[in-house]
């Protein structure tokens, strides 16, 4: 299995991206980095073939308080559609979905501990089983006043919310990227994200 | 490759608190979707609760439901004494236990009114797979699945996954989710809840209800040669067409439910019947119905158990897996209760009224919100 292309979003970044001007900052970085990773890659997805698992430890928590403040301005009948339809997890993975082609199975996971290495695990079987040629694998983060406020204030402050994203596009094709690394299996810490695809990069 | 078998199964939802109450309502063809108790709201969509059923100690209730589903599921597969022995791995779908959906605590925050921070931490202890890996003390993988209203299926998918790979010896899989007042609100918005009880496949159909509850099995490898249920195979392809709508034609279900077929050697005809998904929203049974029809033609037995549970969204896919396990068991499966006429634009009925079923072979499929379209493959033998 092969690393075939990164991409890597930082919360600077500016999201100006054609059809998601209704989609959320956690869903724009997303498909800018998944879109990146397989511009790294110079190859061709093959649609039905390339899986997408999407790690997160907190969704796209900005739409949801957004969607609550709905609730609390509005009547109940009154609440925005687009907000709902956008709080959800797997909307990341739709758009990332849509922007790139890519109609293979797409999976959203998330838990507050090694999302991202979960999904990594998930797609060397992916790959090995023939379920797909190609998989994009990667997390995305936000950032939000409401979660980090509360957070820093519930019984594990330590838990820190950093905005950005990463994906990696794994193929078993060697497409002789400098990188050029075979996945094995090794869990690596998620908390810079940064560091990850620099040390990929050697 | 040994197959991967069903050696337990728990279910909690409005049609009852485990497995033989459960199919005693289906026997009964009961339901009694109501106004929302668990909140208050103006809204008039009925809901499928879980009645006289309460959280203890702070517990999210999603988490509770998931902690009484798998108890039954763990002494069905009489697993307690195997868990710590072997690589059990843990995989969940939900949709609510992974976003803090808390309104009172939100308008406290908001208003400055000292907020219990005590929900935050519920929030952050409540991933299910993680909850369950502390609660059995397991020592495999565990994962949440957030995949909308296919999470409960594609925990299952992953699942197998696990197993086939001798990643795990076991895996606790299925799905779980409690009512929430902002997931209410929300397909509210959406125009897709009906003011009737649901009719899933219906001509009339005016939209779903939704409900709550947890569907748990256990899957191992195979260590004996008597009869069992095994998990055959799962497919999942994603529509990339729109957000909250099935692409018009079903494509993508098809291709998933024809890999299913093709790679167990499976003939359509071979197959007893199918749980569907069957919202009873306009759009998902059109697609659903069109391609079941397509792929089947107008003999297949296929019901939506929505009409007793109500969409219980990351819990569905794990139910409904759990059911269309005991439609094998079993050699019948429930009415689709709200049915009466077909519609013209699907063109098949499904069943009229508790059937039995032929045959070592189901389906149960799942489409979700983001356009996935996830299909289990269960034989009998």
């Amino acid at each position: 299995m092969y690393i075939n292309g990164i991409g890597l979003v930082d919360a600077k970044a500016e999201l100006n991206i054609s059809g998601m001007r209704r989609a959320g900052r956690f869903a724009k970085l997303a498909v800018a980095a998944a879109t990146a990773a397989v511009k790294d890659s110079s190859l061709s997805l093959s649609g039905t073939e390339t899986g997408i698992i999407l790690a997160t430890a907190f969704g796209p928590h900005a739409t949801t308080f957004e969607f609550l403040d709905n609730i609390l301005t509005y009547s109940e009948k009154e609440v925005s559609p687009t907000l709902f339809s956008h709080s959800v997890h797997n909307a990341a993975a739709f758009y990332v979905a849509a922007a790139l082609n890519a109609t293979g199975p797409t999976l959203s996971v998330t838990d507050f501990y090694h999302p991202f290495y979960q999904a990594l695990s998930l797609a060397r079987f992916w790959l090995k089983t023939g379920m797909c040629k190609e998989v994009l694998v990667g997390k995305s983060e936000e950032s939000g006043k409401v979660m980090s406020d509360i957070v820093m204030v519930s019984s594990r402050p330590e838990v820190t919310i950093q905005e950005g994203a990463l994906f990696i596009l794994l193929g078993t094709q060697d497409n002789a990227k400098p990188y050029r690394h075979q996945f094995i299996d090794s869990p690596f810490e998620e908390k810079d994200m940064a560091k990850v695809a620099n040390s990929l990069r050697l | 490759m040994k197959d991967i078998v069903v050696t337990g199964m728990g279910a909690i939802c409005a049609a009852g608190k485990n497995i033989p109450a459960i199919l005693q309502s289906f026997i009964q063809e009961e339901r009694n979707p109501q106004i929302p108790a668990l909140f208050k709201t103006g809204l008039a969509y009925p809901l499928f609760e879980v009645k006289d059923f309460y959280a203890q100690n702070n517990e999210m209730r999603t988490i509770a439901l998931l902690r009484h589903a798998l108890g039954e599921a763990l002494s069905s597969a009489g697993a307690y004494d195997r868990l710590k022995e072997r690589r059990v791995g843990v995989v969940i779908g939900t949709t609510i236990a992974c976003q803090m959906n808390d309104i009172d605590f939100y308008r406290n925050y908001k208003e400055g009114n000292d907020p219990d921070y005590t929900q935050v931490d519920r929030f952050l202890d409540s991933n299910p797979a993680y909850a369950v890996k502390t609660m059995l003390a397991l020592n495999g993988p565990a994962m949440t699945v957030a995949n909308a209203c296919s999470s409960g299926t594609d925990a299952l998918g992953v699942a197998l996954s696990w197993l086939k790979n001798d990643l795990c010896d076991m895996v606790i899989c299925g799905g779980a989710d409690e009512l929430n007042h902002v997931p209410y609100c929300g397909f509210g918005s959406l125009s897709v809840t009906s003011g009737e009880p649901c009719r899933p496949f219906d001509r009339d159909r005016k939209g779903l209800n939704l409900g709550e509850g947890a569907g748990i099995v256990i899957l191992e490898k195979r260590s004996s040669n008597d009869s069992q249920i095994v998990l055959a195979d799962y497919a999942s392809y994603a529509d990339a067409y729109h957000l909250t709508a099935p692409k018009p034609g079903g494509e993508n279900l098809k291709r998933a439910i024809y890999k299913v077929l093709k790679n167990s050697g499976v003939k359509p005809e071979d197959i007893a019947f199918v749980n569907a998904h069957g919202t009873s929203t306009r759009d998902n049974d059109k697609v659903e119905g069109q391609v079941l029809r397509d792929i089947f033609g107008e003999t297949l037995k296929f019901h939506s158990t929505k009409s007793y549970t109500g969409h219980t969204l990351g819990a569905a896919g794990g139910l409904e897996a759990v059911f269309a396990c005991l439609g094998l068991r079993e050699g019948w499966i429930a009415k689709n209760l709200g049915f009466e006429n077909i519609d013209p634009e699907i063109g098949i009925a499904p069943v009229r009224s508790k059937s039995s079923v032929n045959g070592r072979y189901a389906l149960s499929t799942s489409l979700a919100f983001g356009g996935n379209n996830s299909v289990l493959l269960f034989k009998i033998g």
